[in-house]
Parts: C-alpha cells; sequence; structure tokens
C-alpha cells in the first residue's frame, strides 16, 4: 500500500520480477478491503496515504480475525515516536524508512519474515 | 507604619523619659555634696543607655548584658551609697522616690530593648527617637547642672523646667513621626510605582502570603486567567486556576518553595475564568525574613499555549518535511537501484558510472535531510534515551564490523583493544552505537591509506573510556575550540573531503551531554586526533521524549 506512484510502481516492479504476486492499492480504505479478499501472506503498508491512512488502517485490521495475524511491514519516510508506539502496540514486524532501504533489503527482510512462517 | 510599632515606639520613648527624668531629678534634689558626682553619672547612663541599644542591634549580646548589670548596680548605688564610687547612701524620700520610679522604668526599658532584637525595623525606630530624645534631654541636664551649681533647690522649680524640656522632646517625637510618616507617603508612592511598573509587564506576577492567599497581583493576572484582580486578591490561586495537574506536581512544588527554599520552575496546565485550559510556564520564588521564615512567595507565570502550539507546528513541519524530502529521494534512490542492477537493460560503462553518480549524489542528499532530522529532534528536546544493561564493547565491536569496507578500501590498520573486566552498563544501544559510528568513521574518512585507527575501551577512575586515535589530518589548533559546533567543519578537511555536512560531531556531543557522559579530544595538525569517551559506570542517564530512529 503506497500513494506515491513513483514508488508503487517500482516496488511492484521489484516483488514481481522477484517471483510474488502483488496486490496494490493507492489508499488505507481500499488497501482494507483488498487485503480482507486476497488475505495477502504479508503487507507492506505506507502510513501517510489519503481517505484512510496506514495507522488507522492497520487498526482495523488488527480487529478483524485474519488481519489479527498478518505480519505487516511498515514502510514509510516519517520517523516520529507515537507512529513507532502505536506500530509496536499493533504487532507490527518492522518499520522501515523508506529512503534509507535498497529494494534489494526489502525483497531480503520480505523473504526472510516469510520464511520463518 | 503598622499602629502597634507606633505605640511600641511611643511607649518607648516614654520610658526613656521616665527614666532620665528620675536620673535628672536625682541632681535637682539630691544633697548639695553628691550634686556633682551624681551629675557626671546622669552622664554616664545616658550614654550607657545608647550604648545598649548600639550593642543590641549588633548582636553583641555579652557586652551588653554586662552593661545592662553596670547600670542596675549603679542605681542601686544611687540608692544604697558606694564607697568605691564616693557615694553616700541616699536619706532624702523624694529622691529615693525618684530614684525606685526610674528604676521600674529601666526594668521595662532594658527589656524592650532586648525585644528589639527580633525586630530590626523596632530597633532602628529606637535608636532613632532615642537620639532625638536625649539630645533635648543634653540640654535638660545643662540646665539640671546649671540649677545645681547656683543652688537652686526649688525641686518643684526644676520639676517644671523640665516638664518645658519634656515637651520639648515630645515635639521633637512629633517631627520624627511626621519624618516617618513622609517615609510611610514615600512608600505608598514606591507602591505605585512598583504596581505601574508590575502593571507593564506581560508575565503574571502575584505575591501570596506562606499560605498561599494572594496578596497582590498584577494587571496581567487579569488578562491571563480572566480573574479581576479584585476577585484574586484574599483567594488561593489553587482555587481559581490551578489543581489541573497531578497532586505530585504541587507537593513538589511545596517541597521546593518551603522547604529546599530554592525558586520552583515548572510548566503547568491551568484553567481560565472561562473554562478554557492554558499551558503556563511559571517560577515561584519564596522570599524569607532573616530568620529564614517565608514572609510571601512571588509567583511570575507566562501563557505558553502559543508556543507549545507553535512548537508542535515546528514538530509537524520536521515531519512533514522529512516524508515530503524523502519521498522524490526514495523514487530516485529504488529506480537507480533498478537500472544499476540491469534490471531495464544491460547498462554501457558509461551509463553505470553516470548512474553511479547520481546514485551517490541521492545518497548523500538522503543522508543530509536525516542528519538534519536528527538536529531538530534534538533541538526539539523530543528524542528519548533509553538505556538497557548492555555490553560496551559488544556494541564497539559490531560497529567496527559494519564499518569493515571502509577500512578495507583505505587498507588502514584498525586496531582494537578490549579492555578486562568491563562490566555491562546501562546503555542506549541505538545512540552508543550512533556515537562510535560517528567518530570511528571520522578517523577513517581522515586518515591517509594505510593509517592505523586505534579503538580501545577501559576501565578507568570509576568510569568506562573510550578512545578513538588516528595519526590522520588532525585538527587545527586554531579551530579546535569550534568542533562540536553545528555545520562546522576544518579547514583542512574541507579541502580534502568536500561531502561533511558538519552534523556528526555535533550530534555526538549533544546526544553525550544529554545522557551525562562526557567526550573530549587532542589533536594535532598532520598528527592526528584522538577522541575520548567517558560514561560513569552508573550508566546513561535515560530521557523521556520522542523515540529517535537514528539511522545506525
Amino acid at each position: 500500500m503506497e500513494d506515491d506512484v513513483a514508488l508503487l510502481n517500482v516496488l511492484v516492479e521489484k516483488f514481481t520480477k522477484e517471483g510474488y504476486k502483488v496486490a496494490t492499492a493507492k489508499d488505507g480504505a481500499v488497501g482494507l478491503k483488498t487485503a480482507q479478499l486476497e488475505r495477502p501472506d504479508i503487507i507492506l503498508l505506507d502510513i501517510i496515504m489519503p481517505v484512510m491512512d496506514g495507522m488507522t488502517m492497520l487498526q482495523r485490521l488488527r480487529k478483524d480475525k485474519w488481519g489479527a495475524k498478518v505480519p505487516v511491514i511498515l514502510l514509510t519516510n516519517l520517523n516520529s515516536a507515537e507512529k513507532v508506539v502505536d506500530a509496536l502496540e499493533n504487532s507490527v514486524f518492522d518499520y522501515l524508512v523508506k529512503a534509507d532501504w535498497t529494494l534489494n533489503d526489502i525483497v531480503k527482510k520480505v523473504g526472510k519474515r516469510l520464511g520463518e512462517k | 507604619m503598622k499602629i502597634t510599632n507606633f505605640f511600641k515606639i511611643f511607649g518607648i520613648v516614654f520610658l526613656l523619659a521616665v527614666f532620665f527624668e528620675g536620673v535628672t531629678v536625682i541632681v535637682l534634689i539630691g544633697n548639695n555634696q553628691r550634686d556633682a558626682r551624681i551629675i557626671n553619672y546622669t552622664g554616664y547612663v545616658r550614654g550607657a543607655t545608647q550604648r545598649l541599644i548600639k550593642l543590641e542591634i549588633a548582636g553583641r549580646a555579652a557586652e551588653a548584658a554586662k552593661l545592662s548589670t553596670y547600670l542596675d548596680q549603679l542605681l542601686d548605688d544611687l540608692i544604697k551609697g558606694d564607697s568605691v564610687r564616693g557615694l553616700p547612701a541616699a536619706t532624702d524620700p523624694a529622691f529615693i522616690s525618684q530614684i525606685r520610679k526610674s528604676k521600674l522604668a529601666w526594668q521595662v526599658l532594658k527589656q524592650k530593648i532586648s525585644e528589639s532584637k527580633n525586630n530590626p525595623a523596632l530597633q532602628n525606630d529606637l535608636l532613632d527617637l532615642s537620639e532625638i530624645y536625649f539630645l533635648t534631654t543634653d540640654e535638660a541636664v545643662l540646665a539640671a547642672q546649671n540649677m545645681a551649681e547656683n543652688k537652686v533647690k526649688n525641686a518643684e522649680l526644676a520639676q517644671l523646667i523640665f516638664l518645658v524640656f519634656e515637651l520639648v522632646v515630645v515635639m521633637f517625637l512629633g517631627i520624627a513621626l511626621l519624618r516617618k510618616l513622609n517615609h510611610e507617603d514615600s512608600l505608598i508612592k514606591d507602591l505605585e510605582q512598583f504596581k505601574l511598573a508590575t502593571d507593564g509587564v506581560a508575565e503574571h506576577v502575584i505575591f501570596t502570603n506562606p499560605e498561599g492567599v494572594v496578596v497582590y497581583a498584577n494587571k496581567a493576572v487579569e488578562r491571563i486567567t480572566g480573574y479581576s484582580v479584585s476577585e484574586v486578591i484574599g483567594k488561593k490561586s489553587g482555587n481559581l486556576w490551578g489543581k489541573h495537574m497531578e497532586k505530585e506536581f504541587y507537593e513538589r512544588m511545596w517541597k521546593t518553595i518551603k522547604i529546599d527554599k530554592k525558586v520552583f520552575s515548572g510548566i503547568v496546565k491551568n484553567k481560565r475564568k472561562n473554562g478554557e485550559i492554558y499551558d503556563a510556564e511559571i517560577d515561584i520564588s519564596p522570599i524569607f525574613d532573616k530568620f529564614g521564615k517565608p514572609i510571601f512567595f512571588v509567583g511570575l507565570e507566562r501563557d505558553i499555549t502559543k508556543d507549545v502550539a507553535l512548537d508542535r507546528a515546528k514538530t509537524e513541519f520536521v515531519s512533514l518535511a522529512s516524508h515530503q524530502l524523502r519521498t522524490p529521494l526514495t523514487a530516485i534512490s529504488w529506480y537507480t537501484e533498478l537500472l544499476l542492477n540491469g534490471e531495464a537493460g544491460k547498462l554501457s560503462k558509461k551509463q553505470d558510472d553516470y548512474m553511479r553518480e547520481v546514485a551517490h549524489g541521492n545518497r548523500r542528499m538522503i543522508e543530509l535531510v536525516n542528519s538534519l532530522l536528527d538536529v531538530s529532534r534534538m533541538e526539539l528536546g523530543t528524542f528519548m534515551i533509553t538505556p538497557e544493561l548492555s555490553d560496551i564493547c559488544e556494541l564497539m565491536e559490531e560497529t567496527i564490523k559494519d564499518l569493515k569496507p571502509i577500512v578495507d578500501k583505505g587498507k588502514i590498520v584498525m586496531e582494537y583493544t578490549r579492555g578486562k573486566k568491563i562490566p555491562k552498563l546501562l546503555l542506549d544501544r541505538k545512540l552508543t552505537k550512533f556515537i562510535f559510528q560517528n567518530l570511528l568513521s571520522n578517523s577513517l574518512k581522515y586518515t591517509q591509506e594505510r593509517g592505523v585507527v586505534r579503538a580501545e575501551i577501559e576501565l578507568k577512575e570509576g568510569n568506562v573510556l573510550i578512545t578513538i586515535a588516528d595519526n590522520g589530518l588532525g585538527i587545527p589548533k586554531r579551530q579546535q575550540s569550534e568542533l562540536f559546533k553545528k555545520f562546522f567543519r576544518a579547514d583542512n578537511v574541507r579541502a580534502k573531503d568536500t561531502e561533511g555536512t558538519g552534523l556528526g560531531l555535533y550530534l555526538v556531543k549533544t546526544i553525550i551531554d544529554s545522557m551525562g557522559a562526557k567526550v573530549w579530544f587532542e589533536s594535532e595538525e598532520n598528527v592526528g586526533s584522538t577522541f575520548y569517551v567517558s560514561i560513569p559506570l552508573s550508566g546513561e542517564k535515560g530521557r523521556q521524549g520522542e523515540k529517535t530512529i537514528i539511522k545506525v
């Protein structure tokens, strides 16, 4: 889930190339529906998004029986405290600052998380 | 002047009058043969009494007591007679009765003098007024002496003369009192000026008595709290705008001002008359008398609601900027990565070179944004230090491992000495690694190829001392005092490497200062630099705040 088209496209391209099946959404509301419908193995979630932001989406997701367990990696360019605390309370697997991560490393991180499962 | 003080002073002067009248009348009705001596003693008594007051004021209690006993004795001797002084015992009943009267006055006067010990205002008044009194009695004594010499035996006439002088004394006292009242007038004038001045102050100013009841409030109180000055006076501020903080906060406040006798400063939430909650910065200063008892408290309060909002806006701006700046940088970073990975087709040598330049430039930009964000978080004070029991050597080793690519690239010799028996310490792992990484990467960056960088951890004088030394460029002497300043970069370093931001050491110093540790260095240009970090065995001090995600 990513509202910036340039970033969304490059992530889709990279993950598709790595053999993942990717579903996308550009806001939290659509993202929540898509997630509940597609039930992905992992969710990469941006925080600042229109309509519904990532944290609200996450809170709603965690109320759902399936959504309570799905691993979520927060992928954002924000770094502020409340967000981290919120994220931890909602049992987020990881919190990555986009600008500091290469695509390769993100793919590795996702692979590792899914491999552990 | 308080009315009670007025009576006290008047009473004392009256006693002085009775006392001296007694002693002086002795002169007039005493036996001829005794006159001359007794006149001398009258002078004595006067001088001694004034001296006694001065001694009490100066706190020379022992001398005062001695003098007081001497005066007691003298009055007794005047009746009983004293062979040493050559005084025969008194026989004249009028004389004895006068002496008794003045002795009684002396007892009360003595008591009053000693009471004035605890009342500096009364002491000064006492001295002022007794001086005026004594000046006039001088003339009375002189007249009495003349009369004695002229063998004036008419005691009644003498009494009359004395009465006239008494009247003069009372007149003088009246003038003195008027002067006092004038002084009072000027005090009122001062007070009015004080009120004008404090009313012009933007801060809310109140004075309360030791029980917290407001005795004075300035105009700003009305503006800030919404209560009028007349509504505030005579009430406890806690019952008006206060009591919106935890109970412990107020307990701490009272303890600071009443028991520790210190100024209390803090930030509180208060409530205006209209129910609106506002943020205020307060300073409460206790004012004590010279015995250490609080007389009143001065409370200053500044409405910082707007500042708090501004601070919040600043934080929001920083987080917004971090998002807005980093999103396009991320796009550049990720697309460049795809291109360099050949995922859009193989690049020519030249294309590859150019893309690497783009990636490098972009990386620098991201790092600059990150550093600026760290700086603004430091300056907003919103970063948190969360120490946990950690192995400091392990943190150092991890950092050295992370930096291995740079060490290898520069063919630098990296030496590391791990001290023996270094205990686990309370450390914020991320920030500690941030510090090590900054210091080490500086050393690596500014050391020539095949140079030596040395890291050491040891126990020294109750602290853990971390030494990071290099034989690199060094810092020019004249610029050493600037080293930890924001955006500062030494000239020799600027010339060699144009990429630094000048923020690393500033951040290192800010973090180390906030965690109660120390950092310093020794350096010589072209010889090398040695940085020291000293962490107490009690570990790094924690700090509440926003979680920092300093990249390590």
